[in-house]
């Protein structure tokens, strides 16, 4: 086989398409398996009902909480089986055997996280827009569905990265994200301008997806604070990336 | 002849454990080497710096060319892979694995199937090629992951502990594998705990203990480093008494034993011997029923080397289930 030095052009598209392949491969594996389905799909909506149950909805509030919710639990669940699972099996040795560095396979497991929170914003967008009778931008959704997925599938592999199997890193996770949800005030408007969010709040990523997602499906948008809750969206999925890289390199895998 | 590998210092160490000290040895191109020792001597952490896996604290390596330290990243596009702590994808079924490896190395469409569809032949999987992976057995398993070591046809091959686990009928196809690769031009790293194994395929063996190389030759050469008897044990169609003058008359025998119609024969070095006997007795008229030879083994020569009894290996690995 010719395995000549490629150039700088070449080695980025070799690196891409090695990045991809993982997340088609997770795509097909570890979709429709089913604690990424039980954690992904319907957690956010037994929260939600928890939440709504004998009480006046304000769907310009809720609805997109749990649009930001669904993508939140969903993008990240799908990183709480495959890579525990993948180091328990130990098919993540047969990746690593490959010229596949521990950055591609990140990043290629956070493409898949991706994938899976843009489906599900899809599937909640209807959803929003059966309930909420408005018609959103359909680019700030797709903006604001895709850095959230960025960024809550990067926080579910940082959340998953110190376990070696599914039932270890499955609990803390949720838990956890639980815990945010009501630190970001996902169900309840916690104030109009950034310097009234309270410090938590301010800390958590999901409460940037929410306010993007609010903004997105209640045509309401104001750019200068889409295009900061987008770019925290971002900045916190690149530390969580990175974090998750360290965690993976100091723990030997 | 150009080494394939190149290992000088090599060392690993975890917290206050030494898992790997200070190794060394070089592997020729088209080898078949192995590397035995017992449980826990170091054998897959040394594969797993070899591979890229495994970063080393110190010390260095070259494979097929490549510094592992450097570039363990190009060092993986050369090497191919069957590790006890690997696997494949249950849920996806053979032909998908297979080619989900080769697309990971870049293998073009066109040659990916063709070269999928030999390995398979090669390893007589083809009529499993839609099988999922998770519905295989553990010897098919085994066959497959070599297979997908193979897919990018890569210089060195390392196989870490692969007839561990087999049933034995697997585990003799498994070997017969190995010496079909090695008789193809691949150079071939064997890691096992089973001594017989490692005499039976290797051209050089490394014996590796408690993280340290103890000793590094041909099996034949180690077994000569055991001072041990070795004899004939050789029976006739009559009395031995017979013809106790000229067995003792031979150069290379020192000392014979008549038991009956048969004889031991005390010598030196076997290999000497079998011809000269054989015409004595043939001048004698007599003829020979049964022969036997015994010599020390490669687990004599373990045993010397190491010190350890060579069941305590075995014992070790079962432990682990």
């Amino acid at each position: 086989m010719d395995r000549g030095e490629q150039g700088p052009i070449a080695k980025c598209v070799t690196w891409m398409v090695r990045i991809y392949l993982i997340a088609e491969k997770d795509a097909r594996i570890y979709f429709f398996k089913g604690p990424n389905l039980t954690f992904g799909l319907f957690l956010p909506l037994v929260i939600y009902w928890a939440f709504a149950i004998d009480r006046p909805i304000d769907t310009q509030i809720v609805i997109p909480g749990l649009v930001a919710l669904a993508i939140f639990f969903g993008a990240g669940a799908i990183q709480a089986v495959s890579l525990p699972l993948e180091r328990r099996t130990g098919t993540i040795y047969t990746l690593l055997a490959a010229p596949v560095t521990p950055s591609m396979l990140v990043l290629g497991k956070a493409l898949a996280g991706v994938m899976f929170g843009l489906f599900l914003a899809l599937i909640y967008g209807l959803v929003a827009l059966f309930y909420q009778g408005t018609s959103p931008d359909l680019v700030v959704y797709g903006l604001a569905a895709l850095f959230a997925s960025f960024c809550f599938s990067a926080f579910g592999l940082c959340m998953a990265a110190p376990f070696r199997d599914v039932p270890q890193a499955m609990p803390p996770a949720t838990v956890v994200r639980i815990l945010l949800v009501f630190a970001a005030g996902t169900f309840r408007e916690i104030g109009a301008s950034w310097a009234s969010w309270p410090w938590v709040s301010r800390l958590v990523p999901l409460t940037y997806g929410v306010s993007a997602m609010r903004q997105a499906l209640t045509s309401s948008v104001r750019w200068e604070r889409f295009m900061g809750d987008l770019g925290a969206l971002f900045l916190f999925g690149l530390a969580f990336l990175g974090l998750t890289v360290w965690l993976l390199e100091s723990r030997e895998l | 002849m150009v080494d394939a590998i190149r290992v000088e210092g090599l060392t690993k160490v975890y917290g206050e454990l030494v898992a790997v000290d200070q190794v060394g040895f070089a592997v020729r191109a088209g080898e078949l080497f192995g590397l035995l020792g017992p449980n826990g001597a170091g054998k897959t952490t040394t594969i797993c710096m070899l591979t890229g896996l495994t970063r080393p604290t110190s010390g260095s390596a070259m494979v097929a060319g490549q510094d592992v330290v450097k570039r363990p990243f190009q060092v993986k596009e050369h090497i191919g892979m069957l590790s006890d702590v690997a696997s494949l994808y249950n849920e996806m079924n053979v032909w998908d694995n297979l080619t989900f490896i080769a697309r990971l190395h870049g293998l073009h469409r066109n040659k990916r199937s063709e070269r999928i569809g030999d390995l398979l032949d090669l390893f007589g999987l083809i009529d499993s090629k839609r099988q999922p992976v998770g519905t295989l057995s553990t010897g098919q398993k085994k066959r497959l992951m070599i297979a997908a070591a193979l897919v990018h046809e890569p210089e060195v091959l390392f196989l870490d502990e692969p007839t561990t686990g087999l049933d034995v009928q697997s585990a003799r196809d498994l070997r017969s594998l190995m010496l079909e690769l090695h008789s193809r031009g691949v150079t071939i790293v064997l890691t096992t705990h089973y001594i017989q194994e490692a005499e039976q395929l290797c051209q050089r063996v490394a014996i590796i203990n408690q993280g340290r190389i103890v000793t590094i030759d041909t099996p034949d050469h180690l077994k000569s480093l055991v001072q041990q008897e070795c004899f004939v044990q050789i029976a006739f169609d009559r009395p031995a008494d017979e013809l106790r003058a000229r067995l003792q008359s031979l150069d290379q025998v020192e000392r014979v034993i008549i038991s009956g119609s048969g004889a031991r024969l005390y010598v030196k070095d076997i290999s000497e011997i079998v011809e000269p006997l054989i015409q004595a007795v043939t001048a004698s008229g007599a003829r020979v029923v049964s022969f036997n030879t015994n010599q020390p083994t490669l687990e004599d020569a373990f045993v010397t080397l190491t010190g350890l009894h060579p069941e305590v290996m075995l014992a070790d690995k079962a432990a682990d289930g």
